[in-house]
């Protein structure tokens, strides 16, 4: 594999870490997060309750800071502005910049 | 189980997660202001000799608030592109476009530029005749644009009321979303490079047969499976047509942000199935704006059964997403009785078999990141046969 395809994991460090995007033990009471537990539990006894569109508690968006965000963002794009061969802008391409699903079911 | 940005941001992972819109909001628009910062940082001053006004449109995106609906665009990833290959001439139109969009969606200005190569553009579903000189008179209620080109211009009034209304120009078809306008672009808007070997295959004037199948798989899905439908109508934005016959095609195209392209078919479950499956991509490069899926220490090239092509493990993390969600889909389809269950039990089976491969690949892997965990770890318990495994895993942390 090309050296260029991993530059993105020497730098990622540079932007917020990942504490930046952890809420704060005093928010967590107000964000209603679901557990993985839960999770697994609705995922294998209520599918069709969710694919009605009961979806799981609500997750912890509240809680992230903007600011965090916007530190990642500003060092993921630092970082793909540096790199010649952008991994994450080519992680859409498969073959020649598109990605071509050839499928497997027939119209017919 | 330990809280971290992981769980924050498995909304992302497929429907079933349930993505918070503020999230999502807050992520598109703080991506937008950082390229347009970008762009304007390295293209600015190129563009005040040869755009006037335009460059204090974008300056002002940057600051004004908006949302999704404004920024999430191709031209925006357009803009990104030419930063990244330092190529003024693709900025110019990129910014155009840009313009373009942002005039249509609330931004407000005047500006005229002169293009390095002639260009069709949108605004809202109207089409700027191919032009090399634009000019825009915008005050947010009504807009006038002039389009010229080889000496002569064409005029287009537009008002707005409720909706953009125009008089001189014609339209392109429309699906009305929830959430965003899905636009179907004829194959004169893929004039871009970016476009070449899927232009000649792009149906040139999208008509009633090649969209209402569209319409009519959205209306399935926002009526059987709205969590899909939400899935789908976020974050895409414009789709074009491919011909393909007796095959299923679809894709999305680098730094196209909210467009994809999908085969012309009258079938609603595999339009569907298209739809989702390319909206996955776009939610993971989404995520993948706040940093990369793995830390880079897993060196190997893994088999990617669906293409058959050796991948690192990014590019495996990209196709076990949205395979796994198209999977998850024909799951949730019969589980409400959306779709032939024979057919839809086949596609699983057939999905199933390829999958499995990649779950090995993914569930556990050490490489990944919180991101990249966040993005397969929910499909994992969803889909995988060993789910016992998991669940003994989350009862003990």
């Amino acid at each position: 594999m090309d050296e260029k395809d991993n530059i993105h994991t020497q730098d990622s460090q540079t932007g917020a870490s990942e504490i930046d995007l952890v809420p704060k033990e005093s928010e967590k009471a107000e964000v209603g997060l679901s557990s993985r537990r839960d999770f697994a539990i609705a995922g294998v006894t209520g599918l069709a309750a969710l694919a009605a569109g009961a979806l799981f508690s609500a997750p912890v968006a509240n809680a992230i800071e903007p600011a965090a965000i916007k530190s990642k963002i500003l060092a993921q794009i630092k970082k793909d502005m540096e790199s010649s061969n952008d991994p994450m802008l080519n992680a859409l391409t498969f073959d020649r910049g598109t990605v071509v699903h050839n499928r497997f079911v027939s119209l017919a | 189980m330990t809280l971290s940005a992981q769980s924050a941001f498995t909304g992302f992972s497929c429907p079933q997660e349930g993505l918070a819109e503020n999230l999502f909001e807050t992520i598109v628009c703080e991506y937008a202001s950082a390229v347009l910062d970008a762009f304007l940082g390295q293209f600015g001053a190129m563009i005040r000799t040869q755009a006037t006004g335009l460059s204090d449109l974008l300056e002002s995106a940057v600051s004004k608030p908006k949302s999704s609906n404004t920024v999430w665009c191709p031209a925006l990833g357009d803009c990104f592109q030419a930063v990244q290959r330092h190529d003024p001439n693709a900025a110019l139109s990129s910014a155009a476009a840009l313009g373009l969009h942002l005039g249509a969606n609330g931004i407000s200005g005047n500006w005229e530029a002169k293009l390095a190569e002639p260009t069709t553009f949108l605004w809202n579903k109207w089409i700027v005749p191919e032009c090399s000189h634009l000019s825009v008179e915008n005050s947010g209620t009504s807009a006038s644009l002039t389009a010229g080109f080889n000496g002569e211009s064409k005029k287009i009034g537009l008002i707005y009321s409720a909706a953009w209304n125009a008089q001189g120009t014609e339209s392109i078809p429309v699906i009305e979303g929830a959430r965003r306008s899905l636009f179907v672009l004829p194959q004169k808007l893929l004039t871009s490079p970016k476009f070449d070997g899927l232009r000649t295959s792009a149906i040139s004037e999208p008509g009633e047969k090649s969209v209402s199948p569209i319409e009519e798989a959205l209306e399935g899905l926002k009526k059987n499976l709205p969590a899909y439908y939400d899935w789908v109508t976020r974050i895409v934005g414009q789709i074009f047509i491919m011909e393909a016959p007796d095959r299923l095609v679809s894709g999305s195209i680098q730094g196209q942000l909210g467009l994809l392209y999908i085969s012309n078919t009258s079938d609603q479950l595999a339009i569907a199935e298209m739809l989702i499956h390319e909206a996955s991509h776009q939610y993971y490069y989404l995520l993948s704006r706040l940093g990369a899926m793995d830390d880079g220490s897993d060196h190997k090239l893994y088999l990617n059964p669906f293409i058959n092509a050796l991948r690192p493990l990014a590019r495996i993390v990209l196709g076990y997403h949205a395979f796994a969600n198209v999977w998850m889909f024909y799951k949730t389809s019969i589980d409400v009785g959306f779709g032939q269950v024979d057919r839809c039990a086949h596609q699983m089976d057939t999905i199933m078999k390829r999958l499995e491969n990649m779950q090995d690949i993914v569930d556990g892997n050490a490489a990944l990141t919180p991101i990249g965990k966040a993005l397969v770890e929910p499909l994992l318990v969803l889909t995988s046969c060993k789910n016992s495994k998991n669940m003994e895993s989350l009862a003990a942390s």
